[in-house]
């Protein structure tokens, strides 16, 4: 290949590479504008809704306390969304290699999903007490569902000629298991980790809700209770940036351990074609 | 008979689909020996693909026996090395780790492999590629990748299920005079699946006709064309009338002719 349309590609690389942080970016400051505009036009009160400068200014006098909130409330995301991994995961192949695991397990995954998780948190407080414990439970409990489906989904994903391919050369279910069902399905589990991880966020929050005294979740109830709007909005900012966070961390894992996949691939698809 | 690698004697397959009982072949007999190439033709539905899992050990007859090697099937066995229709890479594994994978699955160590899967590259002419991934390589590419992975143990037979009927044209005739070339350096013994006569009988030095289901051998054809062949091969009167032969097998059966 000449040399200049290396050149070109790897701009053009780093060009999209620069696009992927400048346009979210300039989005989310369009917005902040939009909003600062509408506070003064419309002279929204603060208790109403602040202006995001306003909240800036409350989450650098905050901070300490914000921070402390934050990682009590990380805590149990981290925790909870780890548990559903290491629980969702192996269940999901188990699930696959065997049908009547499959018959019997499946109903009772559904019917916890259909139970809201608000209406049995405080039941969890009761068995659980007033600890991380609870709130871990419920982060579990909302985020373990699209983590179990998605990896069961790509687990039986894989074309049937590919398993009597490998089945051809003398691989039992174990084998089949490891090496082709299992990497053949690492894109729908991570689809499954990217809504479980901000699902794990909103668990968090529930579970503060219902009973605690610490976490963002507490701190977003006593500040709503006296209508500290800007306070509310910091915590609110708090959240979503821990959200946004911990969603671009799976991201990055996803292209470190996936980097041969449709979704992850940026160079060109056709680089050898001769 | 001596030197005999596929011994499918007198087989029967029937099996159960949803609501009735579907009789797939039919007392089929083929016998193959060491270093034969074998094409089988059929129309689709025949039960060609079946009869392949057959002897590929993936699945047992209903009556019958088959045997590679002298040795009854009873499940998948080390001699046999399978190329199917789609090249069925595994997207994040790497050429060479492609082609290795028979090594991986068999439990055979991977070290000992590295140097024939170089040849085997080389062979295909696919060298500098070790390293790239399926996605970047074309699909006639990715089939000869297909046919290392099948080769790499050094099984006694190849089986190949419609290998190239993927393929466009011009790509499938290359492909054909590869694997005839690879074929003379290797002599393996060859079960090739396809449902086109004019591969059947470029490729092959016997071509076994199939009746629509279920499937029984109608016809047997030597073909004993020089080899190598060429593209001038098949424009001869001999191809012509061989390729003839075949198509009248294939029309009694199917009540055209």
């Amino acid at each position: 290949m000449p040399s200049s349309w290396n050149v070109f590609k790897a701009n053009s690389v780093r060009r999209e590479r620069a696009l992927d942080i400048l346009m979210p970016v300039m989005a989310v400051a369009v917005a902040l504008m939009l909003w600062s505009a509408a506070v003064k036009v419309f002279e929204i009160p603060e208790y109403l809704l602040p202006a995001p400068l306003d909240v800036v200014v409350r989450l650098g006098e905050e901070w300490r306390r914000l921070a402390d909130e934050c990682l009590y409330t990380l805590q149990s995301v981290l925790l909870g969304f780890s548990a559903s991994v290491l629980i969702g995961v192996p269940l999901a192949f188990w699930v696959v290699c065997s049908r009547s695991i499959e018959r019997m397990l499946m109903p009772f995954l559904v019917m916890s999903q259909t139970i809201p998780k608000v209406a049995i948190a405080p039941i969890l407080v009761v068995w659980l007490g007033f600890g991380i414990l609870p709130k871990i439970a419920v982060v579990f409990l909302i985020s373990f569902f699209p983590i179990i489906v998605s990896t069961i989904v790509g687990l039986k994903g894989v074309e049937n000629d590919m398993i009597d391919l490998v089945r051809s050369m003398g691989a039992k279910t174990p084998k089949i298991m490891l090496k082709v069902r299992g990497p053949a399905a690492l894109p729908q589990m991570f689809g499954g980790f990217k809504i479980a991880i901000c699902f794990s966020v909103v668990g968090a929050i529930v579970g503060e809700f219902v009973g605690s005294d610490k976490g963002v979740g507490f701190l977003l109830l006593t500040s709503a209770g006296d209508l500290d709007g800007s306070l509310i909005w910091a915590a609110l900012f708090v959240l979503i940036a821990m959200g946004v966070i911990l969603f671009s961390i799976v991201s990055k894992l996803e292209r470190l351990l996936i980097p041969w996949h449709v979704s992850v691939r940026i160079e060109s698809t056709t680089a050898y074609q001769s | 008979m001596s030197g005999e690698v596929i011994g499918i004697d007198d087989v029967s397959l029937t099996y159960h689909a949803a609501n009735s009982d579907v009789h797939a072949l039919d007392n089929v007999s083929i016998f193959a020996s060491e270093g034969e190439f074998v094409a089988l033709v059929g129309p689709s539905g025949c039960g060609k693909s079946t009869l392949l899992k057959l002897v590929s050990g993936l699945l047992s007859p209903s009556s019958g026996a088959i045997r590679v090697n002298g040795r009854e099937i009873r499940g998948p066995t080390a001699s046999v090395g399978v190329v199917f229709q789609s090249p069925l890479l595994m997207a994040w594994r790497s050429i060479l780790e492609n082609i290795l994978l028979q090594i991986e699955i068999r439990g055979l160590r991977v070290q000992d492999y590295r140097e024939t899967a170089q040849e085997l590259i080389q062979l295909v002419a696919l060298e500098g590629f070790e390293n790239a991934y399926p996605h970047q390589l074309s699909g006639g590419m990715q089939q000869r990748v297909g046919l290392c992975r099948a080769l790499i143990h050094d099984p006694d037979l190849l089986l190949m299920d419609e290998p190239f009927g993927a393929l466009d044209a011009m790509t499938r005739e290359q492909m054909n005079s590869e694997l005839q070339s690879i074929w003379m350096k290797r002599r393996k013994t060859v079960l090739f699946i396809t449902h086109s006569i004019s591969e059947a009988v470029y490729l092959a030095d016997r071509v076994l006709v199939m009746s629509p289901r279920p499937g029984r051998i109608v016809g047997e054809i030597k073909v004993e064309l020089p080899r190598p062949r060429t593209v001038a091969s098949t424009e001869t009167l001999e191809f012509t009338h061989l390729t003839r032969q075949v198509r009248q097998h294939l029309n009694t059966e199917e009540g055209i002719g």
